[in-house]
This record gives structure tokens, sequence and C-alpha cells, in this order.
């Protein structure tokens, strides 16, 4: 029986991380270690409450009248998400195909688990973080190689209508200056949708 | 508003959508509640607990439950609403402009069961759509806006007594109130089961193509 540790669970969310009305469901578990990370928590493996799709479909389905009427339903995030191939899988064969299902990922995971869920997501929201590799690797500790592979090969599989990619002001770590260039970048690769936003430090 | 109480007050919306096109009697009470909330609580999940037995019910005896879709454009109007409105609604006989409607945002009294147009939501745009024109003066002087338009739902359904609220001008604040007079009858409000007149406050979003 395949399980995953989720470290969260926020309900109703009103257009935030998709259209409609969507439960967000936080993944325990992310290869990234990002100096503002909000919720750095999910790096610890123990941290979280252990799920099977089956009790996380039971624990949402109590608002299926609301995702069904709002075209909304489950965004996974973390965390990553793209790291729970075969949980959001069977997840996606008990939830049945009406409900939206949407991945708020960096991306930064083998390519075989984004084709593997590809076919039964219906949207991303991608932390691209700074298209910069220094910065990126001054960030988060890892190199966005993969990154840009698997961004590359969604454009080219997907309607970019269905990818936001969300591409913050990280202070200490880029300028306005690099957002422009990171946006210049993605809008030459095809992406569409952007979310500009500051970091805000506590 | 709060962010809890205007995520309460959406989902309350949706179940009463729900309700209305299933044709499943829902009493909602306003909350008294002062404080901020989480945007449900267990009055309100003990609601949709009574539509789901109550959708299944029909489902039991054949009936279709008309849920999919149903209140997509009730959250965040401008993009989710209009992005996903159907073709029907771009009126042919103009090829520049669109008249862009959104019934987002009802004000008025509440009342246990509020007036619906018969068909639902997706009737009320197609018949917006089908009638609104966009008034040439508008379009000449690139005015683009929301005119509010206030009007009763009288106890056999009758659409009375419109008003514009706020308006934008340049004939859209007529156009508004012409096509409001047009409408047909309205399934009524009810309170304690009995039909009562409700006052309903729409905005009507006059925007050019670009």
């Amino acid at each position: 029986m395949v399980k995953a540790r989720v470290i969260g669970i926020s309900r109703h969310r009103l257009t935030t991380d998709g259209d409609g009305v969507t439960t967000l469901v936080a993944f325990n578990g992310c290869p990234l270690r990002c100096k503002y990370c909000l919720n750095s928590h999910c790096w610890d493996p123990e941290r979280g409450k252990e799920y099977t799709p089956e009790t996380l479909y039971e624990e949402t389905k109590i608002d299926q009248l609301y995702f069904l009427a709002t075209h909304g339903g489950v965004t996974f995030g973390g965390g990553e998400p793209l790291l729970q191939v075969d949980f959001i899988k069977e997840f996606r064969e008990r939830c049945g195909t009406q409900w939206q299902l949407v991945a708020e990922s960096s991306l930064n995971v083998p390519f075989e688990n984004l084709e593997a869920l590809d076919p039964i997501l219906d949207g991303y929201i991608v932390d691209i973080k700074d298209m910069n590799p220094e910065i990126y690797q001054a960030y988060t500790g890892k190199d966005n190689v993969v990154v840009l592979k698997n961004l590359e090969w969604l454009l080219q599989h997907r309607d970019p209508n269905g990818i936001m990619v969300r591409v913050p002001h990280i202070p200490d770590f880029n300028t306005d200056e690099d957002v422009v260039k990171s946006m210049e970048r993605l809008k030459e690769m095809g992406v569409k949708n952007f979310d500009e936003f500051n970091y805000i430090i506590r | 508003m709060a962010k809890g109480k205007q995520t309460c007050k959406i989902l309350k919306e949706i179940r009463r959508q729900i309700a209305a096109e299933n044709d499943i009697k829902l009493v909602i009470e306003e909350c008294t509640y002062q404080g901020d909330c989480l945007g449900t609580c267990p009055k309100c999940e003990a609601e949709v607990r009574y539509l789901e037995r109550e959708l299944e019910k029909r489902q039991r005896m054949g009936k279709a439950a008309v849920v999919a879709g149903l209140s997509v454009g009730l959250l965040g109007a401008s993009q989710v609403a209009l992005a996903q409105q159907p073709d029907s609604l771009r009126m042919d006989t103009i090829v520049e402009e669109e008249v862009m409607v959104e019934t987002s945002e009802f004000f008025g009294c509440i009342v246990e069961t509020m007036p619906a147009f018969r068909g639902g939501e997706q009737k009320l745009f197609e018949f917006l759509g089908n009638n609104l024109v966009y008034p040439k003066e508008a379009k000449e002087a690139g005015i683009e806006g929301k005119v509010f338009v206030e009007f009763y739902i009288e106890k056999d359904g009758t659409v009375c007594d419109a008003k514009v609220l706020r308006g934008i001008g340049y004939g859209c604040d007529e156009e508004a109130l012409r096509v409001i007079g047009l409408m047909p009858k309205w399934y009524p409000g009810k309170q304690r089961g009995k039909a009562v007149r409700v006052r309903y406050t729409m905005p009507i979003n006059f925007k050019l193509s670009k």
C-alpha cells in the first residue's frame, strides 16, 4: 500500500492555487533547501501525518460539491509533490476525472516522475526561483539544469495556459533586474502566465 | 470584510446555487457570529452533507444531479468566469465588442431561499448576452465599467422597480435598465416556505474587446 506523509491540508482556498475552490495538500519531502522556505519542517522525514491515497481521498472529498460546482479540486504542494508519483496516480483513480488536480512544483525532479504524472494532472504552478544558475544554486543549494529541461518539455507537451510560473523577488539573492531577466527568458521559452511576487522574510 | 467571512459568503452562495438548480429546499440562515471564522463551521458543513444526501436521493430516483460547473464564475469573476463563458454569450451582431456579464456579486437582504433565474446562472448569462447592446456612444468614447443595478423580485417572480445604484453613463445605464426590464419571471425567494419579495443587486460589466 502506497503511503505518504502530509505536513498540512488547507481547505477552501479560493483561486489561490488554481481556479475554483481548492484544497491544498502539502507533502513532506523536498530536494531543495531554500533559504526562506515557508515549510522547512517538510525536510524532516518524520514530520507530518501518514496517509494512503484512500484516506486522503476520504478526508478531501467532504468538499467534493464545491470542487465540482467551481471546477476546483486538489492542489498538491509541499515539499515536492512530484516525488509522490504512485500516491498521486492512485489518488486520481480514487477521485475520478472531475476533480482538477494541480501540482505546485519546483520541477527539480527526475524527468520520469514528470512524464508519469503529466497525463493525470490538470495544471502546474511552477516555482522557478531564479533562472540564473548561480542565484538558483545559492538560494536552493541545487542546480537548475533539470528544472529547465522539465519546463521546456512541459511547454512543448501542454497548453501553456495551464502552467503558471511563479517568479519571486528573493531578498539578498536576486535583484529586480534579475527577475526581469528571468521573465524575459521564460517568455522566450513560451511561458504565458506569471505570478511575480516578493518573499517576505519573517 | 475579513477573509473567513468572505469565504463563508462565497461557499454559502455555491450551496444556494446547487440547491436552487436541483430544486432542493435549503434553509439558509444568516450567520450571527461576529468574529472572523475559517470560512466554514459545523452548521455550514451540515448543509453540505444535507445537499449531498438530497442529491443522492434524486439520483436514486433517476433524476440528474446538476452540480458540475454550476458556480464557475463565482470566484474571481474577472479571470475565471469570463475565461469560461460560452460562445453563446458573444453577440453575433457586433464584431468588435463583447458585452460581458458577471453575476458574482449578489447583495441584498438574506432570505432562506434566494430568488433564481429560471434555468440557472448559465441561462441568465445567455439572456443578458443575447439582449445587451453596447451603446454606440460608450463605444466611441471607449467607456468600460460596471453598472450596478438594483431591482426587486416579486412574490410571483416578476422583476420590477429596477434602478441604477452606480452607473458609468454614456448610455450604459439605460441599456442595463432596458435589459433588466426585459427579463422573464424568476423563481421567487422564499422565507419559511412562503414566497417573499426580495431586493437584488447585480453588476453588469461593459467591456470593449481589445
